[in-house]
């Protein structure tokens, strides 16, 4: 039961991560390795605020996605400012983890942080007879709640709308006269302040540290990659299994728990190049 | 037997029939020009028989095997080659180097031998540089810095370098002045009377020259399949291409 | 029109330079020769890179794990099993790599454009993970493996830095060598027709897929033979070495110096080795601020490369290159 619901916490992170990474790459033909940088920004605001200011944890995440949200924005203007080529993309985002990971160490200091404890999130609830950890399901709960509003945003609204346009035939949504730029922007302050928002409630379970650009940004493109583009549920049911396989392969096998994920990915690769959802860009 | 048979192929986008439900037969040496209004399933319809993009229907046979599953490099070796638009070119390779890889086919695999020191490569590049009239500056030169005439020039000799039984031309005359279309038409026929050559053009005048068989597609649909005089009689192709819409290079 | 003259006046700067390199260990200190030699290996870990990154267009981020396998096959010949000489240890590298290479091109390949890319950096963690969880990999719980050293080429050499630095100077020559008859061969050719268009290179009758392969087989080969000698040459190899920072190191080299030219890669490898060894004596804590500084500086200014390139060949008037804009 304890690996399920970390299982489900970890998949609600990568779910966060997951789609953000998808938009960018599959709707604005953007590579931003860097987003995994934005996830651990978000982490590390959330600890001062909550751990160290002791604000309380709702205001802390939101002063976090404000801040990605920001840093979505700085983001955006380096990659519009660049060919959108796979080369200058490599660069760029391997610049920016390394100046936003440095950056990180010389303002938080080189110790990573542990956990967050929010006293009302010690403890466990219980659900239908099981016990579950307060802040795992608190991070279930926030992961699903913005998985629904990003499904909602994306199937009802006109940013959703050119979002998939843009995700079917840049050429003619152009031709439509959308302004994709805008929308690139869009996305990308949006996947940043979600990514923020991840790395806050990330935080509760794993703490903060300057090699999560690095390994988050690795879960989250396994999580692309088996998931497939464009379509949330897809990136949910993905970001869902390999959370689960992650906590189960490191209760069974710690030795080999974290090629799990990657043989999985590649399992997938084989059988399904699209991925599960079915489609690529 | 038909060189080509083409038997109720069709293709579709998500419910969308880009073609549909196409058959005809082309023989060993027939020049077949393939007409219709932007949209009509030209481009789909060449890209079916090149393998570029599979069949979601029907069959495609060459000399009587079936070839609708074949990968587009079995295609080739099969003996269907194609051309491009001009922009299909390799950017980054010379004249020289378009020639070697089209030729290389024809030899076997040489690993880490220098193309250079190939003497009987080297010298088939010599000799098409010759015969294409694409000798200037040795060959060194870039596609960008050509002229189209020579940009087609070479299109068509790296196509036509392995001596195909079918040739497929998509708009072989694009930016060509009236005697360099003539010209490259002298060049494909010089390829023998057993050469199949099935062309997409919007030019009329090209069409009704050098065809001896028109095919005219409408809403990813096959028409019309008759003669050039027949076609230019032809009511409904008058309706549906020729008198209604503008012509569209 | 190539007289023996030429081709001759071609070869006369390279062995004046590779002459010249041979007999630098008289003016150099131990520190200095052993430097040079890390740049040495790693410059040929980008060559053979951009074997696939620059002529195939194969945007690999898994490349040091490749050469990682090389490393970590010889690390365990040598210490688990024993094996002292230097021929079986750098064959049996290169075997690995090669099928190590395989593997990663068979699943990598089934990704497409920028899918690839997120695939290879994948299967590149993938390899830096099993060598820092699996305890076949690793010596007394420590991150890296320790224990090995120069293997014996059976000549009664003496091994130290300066005979290291000449026996790799001379190995690399080779190398570079070898990637420059790849480059020049049809083989070559087909690479940087598959990476320009492939649908034309199919409708000539290629196996675009086939090349592929071929392409990150022979550069992961190549490079496993460099993760051996870094790590004879550094005593140890550990997963950081072959990880994701490392591939994102390699590319940077490969691209900063031209990827896809002749040399490229290669000069590229050395400057950014001895950039980064000078940032980490400025500053242990700040140098990755220079490297990712460096790594945004390249990404902004790379549209520029063919002007450079360009006024720099109308100076040199050299031959054309296979330069990629």
């Amino acid at each position: 039961m304890q690996i399920i619901a970390n299982g489900i916490s970890l998949g609600a992170v990568l779910f966060l991560m997951g789609s953000g990474l998808a938009l960018l790459l599959g709707a604005m033909g953007v590579l931003n390795l860097a987003h995994g940088a934005v996830y651990m920004v978000g982490a590390f605001v959330t600890s001062t605020l909550a751990v160290d200011q002791g604000y309380p944890l709702v205001v802390a995440i939101l002063g976090a996605a404000v801040i990605c949200a920001a840093l979505g924005l700085a983001l955006e203007r380096l990659f519009r400012f660049i060919p959108g080529r796979p080369n200058e993309q490599i660069l760029m985002s391997f610049g920016l983890i390394y100046v936003l990971a440095n950056l990180a160490q010389w303002i938080w200091g080189p110790i990573a942080k542990a956990p967050f404890r929010i006293s009302w999130l010690e403890g466990a609830v219980q659900i239908g007879g099981v016990s579950v950890p307060a802040n795992r399901l608190a991070i279930a709960v926030v992961g699903f709640a913005i998985a629904l509003m990003l499904w909602l945003v994306q199937d009802r609204t006109r940013v959703g709308a050119m979002v998939r346009a843009g995700m079917d035939d840049a050429e003619m949504t152009k031709g439509l006269g959308i302004n994709l730029d805008r929308v690139v922007l869009a996305v990308f302050v949006l996947g940043s302040a979600v990514a923020g928002i991840a790395g806050g409630m990330g935080g509760l379970v794993l703490g903060a540290n300057t090699n999560q650009p690095m390994e988050v940004l690795l879960m989250a493109l396994v999580v692309v990659v088996v998931g497939g583009i464009g379509s949330v549920p897809g990136t949910l049911v993905a970001a869902l299994v390999i959370g689960l396989l992650d906590a189960f392969s490191r209760d069974r096998f710690p030795e080999m728990s974290s090629v799990m994920l990657y043989l999985l990915m590649a399992g997938v690769l084989v059988l399904r190049p699209t991925g599960l959802s079915g489609r690529t860009a | 037997m038909p060189l080509l048979e083409i038997d109720a192929v069709g293709r579709s986008y998500g419910g969308v029939h880009a073609v549909q439900d196409v058959s005809f037969n082309v023989k060993a040496g027939e020049w077949v020009g393939v007409i219709g209004p932007n949209g009509a399933g030209k481009s789909t319809l060449f890209n079916i028989l090149g393998g570029q993009v599979k069949a979601s229907s029907g069959h495609v046979r060459l000399a009587g095997r079936d070839v609708t599953r074949l990968a587009p490099h079995r295609r080739y070796r099969a003996g269907i080659s194609r051309s491009f638009q001009i922009s299909s070119l390799f950017p980054d390779l010379t004249v020289r180097e378009h020639l070697t890889l089209a030729c290389r086919q024809n030899h076997r695999w040489s690993m880490v031998r220098g193309w250079r020191g190939d003497r009987v490569l080297a010298a088939r590049v010599d000799e098409l540089l010759d015969t294409w009239d694409l000798g200037r500056n040795d060959g060194v030169e870039l596609p960008a810095n050509m002229s189209y005439g020579a940009q087609r020039r070479l299109e068509l000799a790296i196509a036509v370098s392995a001596q195909p039984s079918l040739l497929l031309l998509d708009e072989p005359n694009v930016g060509l002045t009236a005697s360099e279309c003539g010209d490259l038409r002298d060049r494909v026929a010089e390829l023998g009377p057993e050469t199949a050559v099935i062309f997409v053009a919007h030019d009329m005048d090209m069409v009704m020259g050098w065809s001896d068989r028109i095919l005219v597609m409408h809403q990813g649909q096959l028409v019309a399949d008759d003669t050039p005089e027949a076609i230019a009689r032809n009511a409904f192709v008058e309706e549906v291409y020729l008198g209604a819409e503008p012509i569209v290079a | 029109m190539t007289t023996v003259f030429t081709q001759l006046r071609r070869k006369v700067p390279v062995l004046v330079l590779l002459i010249g390199a041979l007999e630098l260990p008289f003016l150099l200190s131990s520190q200095q020769e052993s430097l040079l030699t890390r740049a040495l290996i790693f410059a040929m870990m980008a060559a053979s890179l951009d074997l696939a990154y620059g002529q195939a267009g194969l945007y690999s981020l898994g490349h040091a794990a490749l050469a990682g396998v090389g490393g970590y096959t010889a690390w365990l010949l040598m210490v688990r099993y024993g094996h002292e000489s230097f021929w079986y240890l750098i064959v049996a590298a290169a075997l690995a790599s090669a099928l190590a290479s395989l593997v990663f091109a068979l699943v990598s390949l089934r990704a497409r454009g920028l899918y690839f890319i997120l695939v290879t950096l994948a299967l590149g963690q993938m390899v830096s993970n099993l060598a820092q969880q699996w305890d076949f990999l690793k010596t007394a719980q420590a991150e890296a493996v320790t224990g090995i050293y120069i293997p014996s080429l059976g000549l009664g050499e003496d091994w130290h830095s300066g005979t290291l630095y000449q026996f790799v100077l001379v190995l690399t020559a080779l190398g570079l060598f070898t990637i420059q008859r790849i480059i020049g061969s049809p083989l070559g050719l087909a690479f940087r027709g598959s990476r320009d268009n492939e649908v034309r290179m199919e409708a000539l009758g290629y196996d675009v897929w086939r090349y592929r392969v071929v392409a990150i087989v022979l550069s992961g080969t190549l490079s496993g033979v460099c993760g051996a000698l870094f790590a004879f040459q550094s005593g140890l190899i550990s997963p950081t070495n072959i990880g994701v920072a490392t591939s994102g190191l390699l590319v940077l080299m490969a691209i900063i110096g031209g990827s896809g030219t002749r040399y490229g890669a290669f000069i590229g490898g050395i400057l950014v080795t001895l950039l980064q060894f000078y940032a980490n004596q400025w500053s242990m804590e700040r140098a990755p601020m220079i490297i990712g500084g460096l790594f945004i500086v390249t990404a902004l200014l790379l549209r520029f490369r063919p002007k450079v390139a360009g006024a720099l060949r109308s100076l040199t008037r050299g031959r054309v290159s296979h330069a990629v804009a």
